[in-house]
């Protein structure tokens, strides 16, 4: 059994007292920054990964993967109590969370939250310890053409599950991908688009992009609102849900889980569809006769997805430790930590550094039991934090932005870069042209030219080799597919019903 | 005129066209290298011509919905909390190596202030000291980061 024997090397990692720490300290900080409307789980990673820079790798990673735990788990709290989802994620949680703290069973809605979590989580941790070491053997036979095609399926994927137009989508990741050439190029030594600015020859650095988008950006939306928020005054209610929340519930756990896993695991894929698919699947199982009507308290709208952005939350570590191609812009974070740390993400991980590798999956349980033994009795402290009117939580949310991209690289040049980027990222969100695909293109842009370039290189200069590798020719085909069926009336139609959830 | 200031597509359009261009344009002062060995303008090129056909469609697109843009509601830009927020942003990046991380603080939470609806000076001076002694003990005590706390210091 080697899945035991690893799983034991693991949880021995993962069950030391500091790594313990770690976790706890990880999901409670993520919670906390979480929990705040407004910011969803990559603002939060970004902001909070200086707090681990002093750590040794292992707990670093650990302490980081609490951090989007307890964020997505936050995102879910704001959306239950006070109808705020953080993150796209959790829209559909609000949907029927919300309407459930407003009949007084907020508890329920919270602990069923947090207990299909705990399962999905628990199950989908297994799935990635099960499919990790043999995908990560096959991923050794990828080839620089088979790489790019790879990257090219991730992002086209990436697309389709963005919401609005389609064009400006894929747009917006051609502007990442020159964005993320910005600086010296590698091969050639040139500094590309630095304009002189000695900073920008070591290129845009990921994270002060994301806060400035992703943090100072939503800021700057929020900001043109006002208040509009309800505050939240009911009673919480009993935490512990009935036995017939658990009849009701247990089916759409199960359900939310397995499609979440599958979902988790596509590039471009992750928490946010699967939160959405899975809403969709219990809505129409359930049919119009569901009682209470979905979106007026149905207890299954909030087990479903909740379960299932768990379950991705968890599975798109697949993509990212066994083929090192992050597979949403959370895990993109990822990448940057690991290579703070020195670590070079990728299949050869599991054998170099089979500590960290099992460590880290190991935490993901831990992190997750973690979440339903903190948050349970913690309920009524961030409530608290809920009250805090929003405009004495920007001022603290732009502190912590600010302090947090400084501490990258001790320079002032970022915190000017997280001031552009904020308002650019208002600028997008004005013209409806969503951010999430230009991270990933960002990220994936140099991995992308190089792979292309060391491709062609191999084959003179032929690009048919992208059709003669059969695992290349796949993906490329894959990637025509989507976008056929993207381009498919009937289909757009659907695409575009499943985004807007009433 | 006012019309076609409120039609979203076609203003991202000609924002893709304007930075596709403009990477397109750049491009061709690295080398450009051929397709077994490409030169560091090769990828960016072909990115820059892409992005900027693509802004020909979104705005084309936008054209021909321009009937349907003219009615509806304006983008509504708001620019006065973007510029407010922006000036701090970059002060606090002036002020935080040169005076130190206090004066930071207090730079960025009493000017961001000023960009909220409905602001209370009292509140705004209160989380000012939170954070400074939240932060001072956090990022300088706490994780020990090298950072300038005073001006003297």
């Amino acid at each position: 059994m080697d899945l035991l024997s690893n799983l034991s090397l693991g949880f021995g990692v993962a069950l030391t007292a500091t790594n313990i720490l770690y976790a706890l300290i990880g999901c409670l900080l993520g919670t906390l920054i979480g929990v705040l409307p407004g910011i969803g789980p990559v603002a939060t990673i970004a902001m909070l990964l200086p707090t681990t820079y002093a750590l040794p790798p292992v707990s670093a990673l650990i302490m980081l993967a609490g951090i989007y735990y307890g964020a997505q788990y936050g995102g879910s709290t704001t959306a239950i109590l006070v109808n705020l989802p953080g993150e796209s994620s959790s829209v559909v949680t609000a949907l029927d969370g919300y309407q459930m703290a407003r009949q007084g069973r907020a508890g329920a809605a919270l602990g069923m939250a947090a207990i299909g979590s705990f399962i999905a989580g628990s199950f989908s941790t297994l799935l990635v310890a099960a499919f990790a070491p043999p995908l990560s053997e096959a991923a050794l036979k990828f080839g620089p053409a088979d790489y790019f095609s790879l990257m090219v399926l991730g992002l086209i994927a990436a697309v389709v599950l963005a919401h609005g137009s389609v064009l400006k989508a894929i747009a917006m990741i051609t502007l990442g991908i020159v964005m993320g050439l910005v600086g010296t190029d590698v091969n050639s030594g040139v500094a590309r688009y630095s304009f002189d600015v000695p900073e920008l020859t070591d290129g845009i650095g990921f994270v002060a992009v994301a806060m400035g988008i992703f943090g100072i950006g939503e800021i700057l939306i929020n900001l043109e609102k006002g208040e509009a928020r309800e505050v939240f005054t009911a009673k919480v209610g009993r935490l512990l849900p009935t036995k017939q929340d658990f009849k009701d519930s247990w089916g759409a756990i199960t359900r939310g889980t397995l499609l979440g896993s599958l979902l988790g695991i596509l590039p471009g894929g992750g928490a946010l569809l699967a939160s959405f698919s899975a809403y969709s699947l219990e809505k129409k199982l359930a049919g119009p006769k569901a009682s209470p009507a979905f979106g007026k308290g149905n207890i299954r709208g909030v087990a479903a997805p909740e379960s299932a952005n768990n379950a991705g939350a968890q599975t798109s570590f697949i993509p990212l430790l066994t083929l090192g191609i992050p597979p949403n812009a959370v895990m993109a974070l990822m990448v940057g930590a690991m290579t703070i740390h020195n670590i070079q993400p990728g299949p050869q991980v599991i054998t170099a550094n089979p500590q960290l590798f099992w460590g880290l999956i190991a935490s993901m349980w831990v992190g997750n039991a973690m979440l339903v033994i903190l948050n349970l009795p913690l309920i009524g402290m961030w409530v608290q934090l809920l009250k805090i009117p929003y405009r004495l939580l920007y001022p603290m949310i732009l502190v912590f932005c600010c302090i947090g991209v400084y501490t990258v690289n001790n320079t002032t040049f970022d915190v000017w870069i997280i001031a552009a980027f904020g308002v650019i990222g208002y600028i997008f969100t004005k013209l409806e042209c969503e951010a999430a695909p230009l991270l990933l293109g960002f990220i994936l842009g140099p991995m992308m030219e190089e792979n292309l370039r060391r491709a062609m290189l191999l084959s003179r200069g032929d690009p048919m080799v992208f059709m003669q590798r059969p695992i290349s020719a796949t993906m490329l085909v894959l990637s025509l597919l989507l976008l056929i069926i993207l381009a498919l009336p009937a289909i757009r139609k659907k695409r575009d019903e499943t985004f807007v959830e009433e | 005129m006012n019309g076609f200031l409120k039609n979203k597509d076609l203003l991202a359009g000609l924002m893709f066209i304007a930075i596709g261009t403009i990477f397109a344009v750049g491009a061709y002062s690295y080398q450009m290298g051929n397709a077994a060995r490409m030169g560091p303008g090769y990828f960016p090129r072909i990115l820059g011509f892409t992005m900027a056909a693509l802004g020909v469609l979104i705005a084309g697109i936008g054209l021909k919905n321009q009937a349907k843009w003219a009615v509806a509601e304006g983008i509504g830009w708001t620019w006065k909390p973007v510029i407010i927020v922006t000036v701090a942003v970059i002060l606090f990046g002036f002020a935080l190596p040169t005076l130190g991380m206090i004066v930071a603080i207090i730079l960025l939470t009493m000017i961001t202030g000023y960009a909220a609806h409905d602001k209370v000076y009292r509140d705004l001076a209160m989380i000012t000291v939170i954070m400074c002694v939240f932060c001072a003990g956090v990022f300088i005590w706490g994780l020990k980061l090298q950072m300038k706390l005073f001006p003297w210091s």
